[in-house]
């Protein structure tokens, strides 16, 4: 099966939430949107930030928004809330290589 | 009762661009200006500027924008809503005046919206059994009690629906909800009540879609090479029904897009689950509306589905942790990342001498340029960057100690590897570190006041 970089069929946007922070995934088609939810997982999202988030990983699913949104418990960076640094990874889904 | 209402939010942060407000005034039809300056730590800093000037605390940029536009305001009759009130809505309900007295302006009518700063009562409420866990790592409230600077509570939208109704063209808040801004004139233009949930939840939607200004109108957009004239990107307009439907839009003519992506981006900002967006006046389900691209930079959304409020306020504390210090250099030509790191051993070993040792949770060390942001992602990391940023910093709870970190960084110019440059800053001074503290609390508690007085 062919590989291609997440971006290719999903947008991205992320914030700060709590002690921790979320990725949403935003779906570009509903077959996109129905591959990711399938495949896209909490433990396979956990393993691929695992050297810049130390916490766990909590999905939601917003169908009608085609949007995973995937909840960041561990602090990016030791020091990421108490200096402003913007270390958010999701905002960039083109490294966020993905192989089906 | 109008058949639509147009919102605009000119300000997402404080430190946001005055153009967005002064381009939302002037390029196009408004009956409402929002703007939102509060963040979390904002409160605390507040705090600190009014120890020292009983008339400071609250956001002077606000005053600076009606400084600028009030003649176009009167003349327009547009009304603005802002949190600009920080910890003294008072003393910038003051400022107003003056600007209004200063351009010759009678007559104005200017509202502030109070009653969220329970910092004085904090210890009777404490007495009385309130908890104060903190809401995000369950520790007792007692850790920090002696050390807290500022605490607010969130307050909903409907004391800015009474300040509207009182006649105010101004209404000045200190802390409240951000979809609050926009939900407040809907609750007071279409007469919705403390029951219609659905209603409240589509205006709280619609008030967080435009929260951060021009972040759903195309700024920090994934595909941004797609977006047109980012320089005169037009902030959000919401065009708002009686039922709750509304269209997100911005000004014909000004720069930037309005899409069902650019809307989606923003719901997906900070999201937590989003079958139950908490807000003092409602839960929202944003598992329920549908989006639909209605024309060039238009997007419905409709059918926007809520469900009763929880009986607890959020509290939103400060509290003082100590110290830092950080600063940078940056470390030139061939190998630059290994005599990055070469500084960074430098700079530690150079303290230790002088008795300062910091434990590893205590150092900050990073590699601008060599991955720092995505490092373990594919094409996230480069091991020969010509060129790298070193950001060193220290914290802890002895202000000597944190101080006595920056005079070792630019001695490196001339004392450690070749190629060190980028010095210009100056060195480093020790800051005091501001701790977050969220908590929840019994709404009976809480009594917001509306106040109105005239120029």
């Amino acid at each position: 099966m062919p590989t291609v970089p997440l971006h290719r069929i999903a947008q991205a946007r992320s914030g700060d939430k709590g002690e921790g922070s979320n990725v949403g995934i935003l779906a570009r088609s509903e077959a996109a949107y129905t591959f990711l939810a399938e495949t896209l997982t909490e433990a396979r999202v956990q393993d691929f930030l695992k050297e810049i988030n130390f916490g766990g990983v909590t999905r939601y699913l917003a169908p009608n928004m085609r949007v995973l949104n995937f909840l960041l418990e561990g602090q990016f960076g030791r020091w990421r809330i108490r200096f402003p640094q913007d270390r958010r990874p999701g905002q960039n889904p083109r490294h966020w290589a993905f192989a089906p | 009762m109008k058949n639509k209402v147009l919102i605009g939010n000119g300000q997402g942060f404080w430190g946001d661009s005055i153009l967005g407000p002064i381009r939302l005034l002037r390029e196009g039809p408004l009956d409402y200006l929002t703007l939102d300056y509060l963040a979390e730590v904002t409160m605390s800093i507040m705090q600190k500027l009014r120890q020292r000037d009983p008339n400071a605390g609250y956001a002077t940029d606000f005053v600076t924008l009606i400084d600028r536009v009030l003649p176009e305001l009167l003349e327009k009759g547009t009304r603005v809503i802002a949190n600009a009130g920080g910890v003294n809505p008072h003393a910038c309900k003051d400022a107003l005046l003056e600007v209004c007295r200063k351009h010759g302006a009678t007559g104005v009518k200017i509202a502030v919206v109070d009653g969220d700063d329970i910092l004085s009562d904090l210890d009777r409420m404490i007495g009385d059994g309130e908890e104060f866990n903190n809401l995000d790592t369950g520790a007792p409230i007692g850790d920090v009690r002696s050390r807290i600077t500022s605490a607010n509570v969130y307050l909903g939208a409907f004391p800015i629906a009474e300040a509207l109704a009182g006649g105010a063209q101004i209404v000045v808040t200190g802390r409240g909800t951000d979809p609050g801004l926009v939900l407040g004139p809907l609750i007071h233009e279409f007469n919705w009540g403390p029951g219609d949930w659905h209603k409240l939840a589509a205006g709280t939607v619609a008030g967080h879609i435009v929260e951060c200004g021009a972040q759903c109108s195309g700024g920090n957009f994934t595909d941004w090479r797609t977006i047109p004239n980012l320089s005169m990107v037009g902030y959000p307009v919401l065009e708002v029904e009686p039922s709750g439907d509304f269209c997100v839009t911005k000004h014909e003519g000004t720069g930037g897009l309005v899409s069902v992506e650019t809307v989606t981006h923003q719901l997906a900002y900070e999201m937590g689950n989003p079958e139950s967006y908490l807000t003092p006046d409602v839960i929202a389900d944003f598992t329920s509306f549908r989006l639909k691209a209605d024309g060039e930079n238009r997007v419905m959304v409709q059918d926007t589905r809520g469900l009763p409020p929880t009986d607890t306020f959020k509290v939103s504390m400060s509290y003082s942790d100590g110290w830092k210090s950080v600063g940078q250099l940056t470390i030139s030509g061939p190998d630059a990342l290994a005599k990055a790191r070469l500084c960074a051993k430098i700079v530690w070993d150079r303290l230790a001498y002088d008795g300062c040792e910091y434990s590893e949770e205590q150092r900050l060390e990073e590699y601008v340029g060599a991955g720092e942001c995505h490092a373990g992602l594919p094409g996230g990391t480069s091991d020969s960057p010509s060129e790298v940023v070193l950001r060193l910093g220290v914290k802890g709870p002895d202000r000597a100690k944190i101080a006595r970190f920056g005079p070792e960084l630019v001695p490196l110019v001339t004392s450690g590897p070749p190629g060190v440059t980028g010095f210009a800053g100056g060195r480093p001074k020790a800051q005091e570190i501001i701790g977050y503290w969220p908590a929840l609390m019994s709404k009976h508690l809480i009594q917001p006041t509306v106040t109105v007085v005239e120029s």
